[in-house]
Order: structure tokens, then C-alpha cells, then sequence
């Protein structure tokens, strides 16, 4: 513990004096010291948190917070904006973990669970958020010109979007706690169908929302057509790429952790310039969704090879690097000027999501007769939030930019509680659940 | 969608390279060694660079530069990680001041030749004639292993001993090589106009130094409890990022700073030869992206640079040659030296070149000209080294490949 606590001083000391006596050229971005200072310092504070039981990866966020404009100023936010490539290749290497840990012989054992869940809990978190938030609007000075229907239409987008979930979150704490078991393989898989299927009830709401914004659309199906479409491509690419993956193991013998987040940042890359360029010469709305792919393909490594456990050895080797640089760049990224604004009207949203979610599993772990460990527990796995939710909202300011920044600064807020609070809920509900340092099968 | 195309080339480029760049028997020596020091990237990066398809293009090389800084860190690191000085006090002391000798007669022959040349031959300012100069003279210095673990591996031969001398130069004259061109830097200070000024110097110097302590104390202080593997990683990539990082930020030379960080881990760091084996592992794909990107910002457009490398090969020859010689014959040796060992040392390998890209990231505008001479000069020595070689060795025989057991199929 000393040890890291030294660490730590010094390198955050080093970079102070650097700043203070002017030593290096202050208008030069350094990307490279910007990452070194975060993996170091992030790692040692991590490390430091988890004595306290606690989990690393909050640790790794309050770091890259800590560190960031609104403490230390050790960078600034464009500085961390300018490694948006780190988040970019640690999103596919994260996808590309969690679709190679759904087993499809684990995944039947729990099918009708992940049924019940993401319907269950959806639903509930859904229309308890929509209508908590519907009834608070009175207090939101945004909607107080609105009439009821329109108030009950933004209330939807708060409740959509308070059904994501972070994969991303719940794989790293899988990933720290060694876990494995029904538990883990529940939240996982629950997590993952619903990053899914949030892209489909986003795109019904919006289409509704926009009716009655806009006041012109309906139930937009050539919408839902199309991400039906994406989707499907998006899993038939995957499949392929994993395919591509299995050969490069089985006849090249690359170094594939490398190779695997090179071409997550291809994909990631190519779905994005794919959609801008469908968007700029045909007018169509097609972006397939690059994780998606990414995780199809993790799964196609893990389901239709014999390669599934070595790949995800040889990914974990390399994962904490990639864990620490993500999540301190998510605390790095967060704007406190957003949670000073929005904090109470956050923790209302916050609180709902909350009970909304404890509610909701409950319910459908009964209904899909869970045992009593798993359906009192599973709700704790279920708050994380990250990533999607962000990347919907900015989708909600630029489609509604007359209600877009104040229906932001109020999910942002929100959705920081969830970054925080929910790592130390799975990490809570996986040791209660007995489920954490359990020896993976060779 | 430039950038994109770049990122998937580059990766192929690695993934492919990192696997392929291996002895293939069946090509000469020569072109075995040009294969097995990866110059053939070069030719890969010429080709997507300006001078080819300019795929990768300024902007984009622009954006690449972190990595080089990043690069140039890891190799610092990983040549300091090799000096440890206890294993190091074991070897013999007369290697060591044969190899200090021919280092610095080799910098004090070739720093005026280029000096020279470059003034009869170019119209360039005299400071930038001067660092030119010195930037080579310390390149030139370098003598990479390479060509003789290809001499070794396909031969055998009977003076050992003489093997080991040239083996034990080409892993130690890097340091000199590192010294002098610290030296340049100190004389030189990096922003274009500056004159010579002492303390400005002295603080530069003072400051790669301190980083470099820092960095490794980081490392050392990290690694002082039970870690995993995977948080020896993050300590590695976070020191080398951290350490490049600072040198990009404070005008400093990645590599000298990862030199200082590795020599200082090196010594004080119980789990040296843990660090040096994972990024041995990882530095051949970081030196093949280095290569391809410097082939890539590569550009011949002054024909009397052609001049001034021929020039560089032919001093640089005849300095191995006499400063071997001079060695040699002023500390005496329990093993025949020949006269001409000084042959054995041509190969120029990998160091020069990140000595090169050092230079190249401070003074852009001289990239061109010390890129071409090392370059063109690697190729020559890289081809004719093993040849070489092999004529200072007594009584040669190519090992049969069909006596020896396949060690492949030994490890399926």
C-alpha cells in the first residue's frame, strides 16, 4: 500500500512541478504523457480503493476525475477528447470480451432468464422513469410551457435511455473479480441483449417524440426497418470477422490481442465513415453499430471454434491496460459543471432507475424462478451506465436541439451517479452471490 | 478515410512482418541479413509514403509522431534494461575498452568527413552542417548484431573467442554511440536559433537525467510488491508512455530518457530480466511500424546527399577498420585479432536508426538528409556484413539444416 501510495505522489507531483516551473512547452498536446500519467497514477489509485474494498474501476474514474480540469488540472478536456481513439479501441476490445464470455451451452441454461429480465425489467424501468419524470416536469423550467402530452413525451426519453446499461462496466468488474456463475451470467448476458434492444425501443420512442415535438412523422417503420436491418448486418459481419479471427489463431499465430483491437478500430471506423457516406450520397440513415459486430464476432470465437477459452486468455492478458485507460478516461470526461447544474433533478432520475430496477428484476427473477440469491441480487448488476447512454443522448440533443441540452445536463448527471455508483453494486452483489475468484475451466 | 486506410495497411504491415521476418535459408547471406533487420519496412514505407502512393502523408505522419516518441521510450528502455552492471563487470575489461576505443575514433573520423563533404559539396548553413555531422558521426558509431547471429547460426567455425569480441562491440557500442549523441543534443540546443549556451544545456541535460530517474523510480517503486502479469503491462507501458510523454513535452530525447529509466532499472530493479523479456517480445512489431513510418516521411530530392552517404560508408569503413585495429594492437589479446576485425562491425542495424528518428523528431528539417545516408549506408553494410564475416573467421563450414533435429516438429 505504501508503495503505491509513493507511486502515486510522485508521478502526480512530477507532473505539477512540470506545469509549475514552465519546464516543457506548454501548447504542445502530449497524447503519450497524458495516457502514461493516467495508467499509472489510475492504477495506483485503483489499487488503492480496492483495499477498501471497493472496486478498481471506480477507482480508475475518480483518478482520471481527480486529475482532470475541475481538481489537479493536470489536462485539460480537449487533451483527453484528443484520445478519443484509446475509448474508440478500448470499446472493441471490451466488445469483443463480452461477446466471447456468452456461452452459448451457459446461455441456454439462463435463456429464459435473460427473457424475463430484459423484458421485465425494461418495461418497468421504462414506464416508472416516464412517469416519475412526468410527474416531476413541473419542476424541470424547460417543460413548463409544454402541454401534458408533450411533458409525457420527453418524460419517454428520459425513461428510454434509463434502460441502458454499460456492458462495458459489468465485463470489467467480471474481468476483476475473476467471477463466474449463473449470477455473472445473467447480468452479462442481460447486459449485452439490452444494449441491443435499447436501439430499437430508442429508435419507437424517438420516432413518437417526434410527432409530437416536431409535429410531423408517426411511427416511423422505415426507421425500425432499417435498424432491424443494421442489426442483422451488424451480427452476419461479426460472424465474419470472427471467422477472420479463428483463421488469423489458427493458421498465422498472430500476437491477436493487437491484431483483435486494430480491427475493432477498423470496424469502429469503418461503420462510421460507412454511415456518413450512405447518409451523404444516398440520404440514408444506415450506421451499422460497430460494437455490435465486435461482440458478434467475440461470440462466433467463443460458440463456433475451439479457440474460445485461449481467446479469452490471451485477451485478458492485456486487458487491464485497456480497462484502466478507458475508465480513468471516463472520469477525465466528466464535466462537473454538468453535475453541479443537474445533481437534484439527477438524483430523482437516479433514485426511480434505481427502484425501478429493483422492482423490475425482482419480479421477473420470480417469474422465471430464480432462486431467491440470484432474483434479490440481480438488480445490483443492472445500474451500471456508460457509453450508450451518453452516445443516445448526444443522438437526443441533435435530433431535439430545443430540449437537448437541458434533457442532457439532467441524464449526464444522472448517468455519473450510475458510472460511480453502479461498479460498487455488481462488485457488492457478486460477493454476496458467492460468485467472484472462482478458477476458470481450462 | 486516409487515416483509416493507414491503420489497416500499418497493421498488416506488423502482423504480417512481425511473423515473416525470420531467416529464410535459401536467399544469400546478404539478403538473409537485409531481411532479418526488417530494412525491407523501409522500402514499405517509401512506397506508402511520400515518395510512393503518399498514403501516409505529412498530416498523418504529423499525427504518428506520439508513437515515435512512444517508440523511441521503449527502445531506450529496453537497451538500458541490458546494462546491468554486475553481469557486466564479469566480461572482460579489454572488450570493453577495445569497443570504447573504436566507438569514439569511429565518431572522431566520420564527424569531420561529413563535415567536410557536406561543406565542399552542399550550400547548407554551417550549424546545420554541424549537426548533421555530429547527428551521423554518433549513428555511425552503432554496430547492430544482427549480421553476426545470421553468421553463427548458419556456420560453424573454430576462433570463438574472436566471435565473441565482435559480439560483445556490436551489444555495447550503442552506449557510446547514445553518449555522443546526447553530446550533440547538449551542444546543440533543440529550437533552431539558439547559440551554444551552457546553462540552457546543462538544464536539458539535467532534466532528461531527473526523468529518467523518475521514470524508473516510478517503475521500481510499482514493482516492489506482488503484482500480476497483467499489472506488470500496465507498470511497463505506463513508465515507457510516461517517460516518452514527459521527453515530448520537455523537448527531450525519448530515447535518452528511456536509456537512463532502463540503466537505472536495470540495476536497482529485481525483476530486470522479467521486464526485458516481455518487451523484447513487443519491440520487433514497435521497430517495423518505426521503419515503415520513417520510410514513409523519406524524401531523395538533393542529389549531393548521394554524395555525402558515400562519403559516410566509406569513413565509417575505414574507422571500424583502423579503430579496431588501433585497439587491438594497444591492449594485447590472448586470442589472434586479425588486422581487419574491423570489418566484422559494419552491420548498423536498428539503434542508428532510432538515433536517427531522435534526430529527425528535433530537427525536421534535416530528417531528409540523415534518413537518406543511414538508410542507403544500412543497406550496403547490411548486405555485404556477413560476408565479411565470415572471411575473418577461420576455417568456416555452413551448418547442415538436414543433421539437425526439427525443432518444430519437437515442440507440436
Amino acid at each position: 500500500m505504501t508503495n503505491r501510495i509513493l507511486g502515486l505522489i510522485l508521478i502526480i507531483t512530477t507532473v505539477i512541478l512540470l506545469i509549475h516551473f514552465d519546464l516543457g512547452d506548454s501548447q504542445k498536446k502530449c497524447p503519450a504523457l497524458i495516457l502514461g500519467l493516467i495508467l499509472l497514477a489510475a492504477y495506483c489509485f485503483g489499487s488503492l480503493l480496492e483495499k477498501t474494498g471497493l472496486p478498481r474501476i471506480v477507482g480508475y474514474i475518480l483518478a482520471g476525475l481527480f486529475m482532470g480540469p475541475f481538481f489537479l488540472n493536470l489536462y485539460s478536456l480537449q487533451e483527453v477528447y484528443s484520445l478519443a481513439f484509446i475509448n474508440k479501441l478500448a470499446l472493441a476490445f471490451i466488445a469483443f470480451c463480452a461477446g466471447g464470455e456468452l456461452r452459448t451451452s451457459n446461455l441456454r441454461k439462463v435463456l429464459k432468464s435473460i427473457v424475463y429480465y430484459v423484458s421485465g425489467v425494461t418495461t418497468v424501468v421504462f414506464i416508472g422513469t416516464t412517469l416519475i419524470v412526468f410527474l416531476l416536469s413541473g419542476a424541470m423550467p424547460f417543460m413548463n410551457d409544454f402541454s401534458l402530452i408533450l411533458r409525457l413525451a420527453v418524460s419517454a426519453i428520459f425513461g428510454t435511455i434509463a434502460v441502458a446499461r454499460s456492458p462495458s462496466s459489468a465485463i470489467a468488474i467480471i474481468s476483476e473479480t475473476k467471477a463466474k456463475g449463473r449470477y455473472t451470467d445473467i447480468v452479462l448476458s442481460v447486459s449485452v441483449a439490452m444494449d441491443v434492444f435499447i436501439i430499437m425501443l430508442f429508435a419507437v420512442v424517438i420516432s413518437l417524440v417526434q410527432l409530437f415535438i416536431v409535429g410531423k412523422g408517426g411511427l416511423n417503420f422505415v426507421l425500425i426497418f432499417s435498424l432491424l436491418f443494421q442489426i442483422t448486418v451488424a451480427f452476419l459481419l461479426g460472424f465474419l470477422l470472427g471467422k477472420l479471427i479463428v483463421f488469423l489463431i489458427e493458421k498465422i499465430h498472430v500476437e491477436f490481442p493487437v491484431v483483435i483491437i486494430a480491427m475493432g478500430f477498423i470496424v469502429i471506423e469503418f461503420s462510421h465513415l460507412l454511415g456518413d457516406y450512405l447518409h451523404r450520397v444516398f440520404d440514408m440513415n444506415l450506421e451499422l453499430e460497430p460494437l455490435l459486430i465486435c461482440m458478434a464476432a467475440g461470440f462466433t470465437v467463443q460458440n463456433f471454434s475451439k479457440h474460445g477459452d485461449n481467446f479469452l486468455e490471451r485477451m485478458d492478458r492485456i486487458s487491464l491496460p485497456i480497462y484502466i485507460a478507458f475508465f480513468a478516461m471516463t472520469g477525465a470526461s466528466i464535466n462537473l459543471n454538468v453535475l453541479r447544474t443537474g445533481w437534484f433533478l439527477g438524483l430523482a432520475v437516479f433514485s426511480v432507475r434505481l427502484v425501478s430496477i429493483y422492482v423490475g428484476s425482482f419480479i421477473s427473477g420470480k417469474l422465471a424462478k430464480n432462486k431467491p440469491k440470484i432474483y434479490k441480487n440481480v438488480w445490483l448488476g443492472f445500474i451500471t451506465q456508460a457509453g450508450v447512454s451518453l452516445g443516445l443522448l448526444t443522438e437526443v440533443t441533435r435530433r431535439f436541439p430545443e430540449i437537448g441540452p437541458s434533457v442532457q445536463t439532467i441524464l449526464v448527471a444522472a448517468i455519473i451517479m450510475n458510472q460511480i455508483i453502479g461498479p460498487i453494486a455488481f462488485k457488492y452483489g457478486l460477493k454476496k452471490v458467492g460468485e467472484t475468484h472462482v478458477k476458470r475451466s481450462p | 478515410m486516409k487515416l483509416l486506410i493507414t491503420i489497416i495497411t500499418i497493421t498488416i504491415i506488423a502482423l504480417i512482418g512481425s511473423r515473416l521476418t525470420f531467416l529464410n535459408r535459401k536467399l544469400p547471406l546478404g539478403f538473409r541479413n537485409i531481411i532479418f533487420t526488417g530494412t525491407e519496412y523501409i522500402f514499405i514505407g517509401v512506397f506508402l509514403g511520400k515518395m510512393g502512393l503518399n498514403m501516409i502523408d505529412p498530416e498523418i505522419l504529423t499525427s504518428l509522431e506520439p508513437f515515435l516518441f512512444f517508440g523511441l521510450s521503449w527502445i531506450g528502455f529496453l537497451f538500458g534494461l541490458q546494462f546491468d552492471f554486475k553481469s557486466l563487470r564479469n566480461l572482460p575489461k579489454l572488450f570493453f575498452s577495445i569497443s570504447a576505443i573504436q566507438a569514439f575514433l569511429t565518431f572522431l573520423a566520420v564527424t569531420p568527413v561529413i563535415f567536410f563533404s557536406l561543406k565542399t559539396f552542399s550550400t547548407l548553413p554551417e550549424r546545420t552542417v554541424l549537426i548533421l555531422s555530429f547527428a551521423l558521426g554518433s549513428a555511425s558509431v552503432c554496430t547492430a548484431q544482427s549480421a553476426l547471429a545470421i553468421v553463427s547460426n548458419n556456420y560453424r567455425f573454430k576462433n570463438r573467442k574472436l566471435f565473441s569480441l565482435l559480439h560483445y562491440i556490436a551489444g555495447i557500442d550503442g552506449i557510446f554511440a547514445l553518449a555522443l549523441f546526447a553530446l550533440t543534443f547538449f551542444i546543440f540546443p533543440l529550437s533552431g536559433n539558439i547559440k551554444f549556451n551552457l546553462m540552457h544545456s546543462l538544464k536539458w541535460l539535467l532534466l532528461a537525467v531527473t526523468i529518467g530517474i523518475i521514470t524508473a523510480l516510478i517503475f521500481i517503486i510499482l514493482s516492489r510488491v506482488k503484482f500480476s502479469q497483467q499489472e506488470f503491462i500496465v507498470f511497463i507501458l505506463g513508465t515507457v508512455l510516461f517517460g516518452g510523454g514527459l521527453a515530448m513535452k520537455t523537448n527531450n530525447s525519448p530515447l535518452l530518457i528511456g536509456f537512463i529509466c532502463g540503466l537505472i532499472t536495470a540495476n536497482l530493479c529485481r525483476h530486470r530480466l522479467r521486464a526485458l523479456e516481455m518487451m523484447a517480445y513487443s519491440e520487433r512489431s514497435i521497430y517495423i511500424i518505426m521503419l515503415v513510418i520513417i520510410g514513409a516521411g523519406w524524401k531523395l530530392d538533393s542529389n549531393f546527399i548521394l554524395i555525402i552517404t558515400g562519403f559516410y560508408f566509406l569513413s565509417r569503413l575505414l574507422a571500424k577498420l583502423a579503430g579496431v585495429f588501433a585497439a587491438t594492437r594497444s591492449f594485447k589479446s590472448d586470442f589472434h585479432v586479425p588486422w581487419n576485425t574491423g570489418l566484422g562491425l559494419l552491420s548498423e542495424g536498428g539503434f542508428a536508426i532510432a538515433i536517427i528518428i531522435s534526430f529527425s523528431l528535433f530537427y525536421p528539417s534535416l530528417s531528409d538528409y540523415m534518413v537518406t545516408v543511414v538508410i542507403i549506408s544500412m543497406i550496403l553494410n547490411e548486405f555485404i556484413s556477413p560476408k565479411l564475416i565470415l572471411s575473418l573467421l577461420e576455417d568456416p563450414n555452413p551448418i547442415d539444416f538436414r543433421e539437425q533435429p526439427d525443432i518444430t516438429k519437437k515442440n507440436k
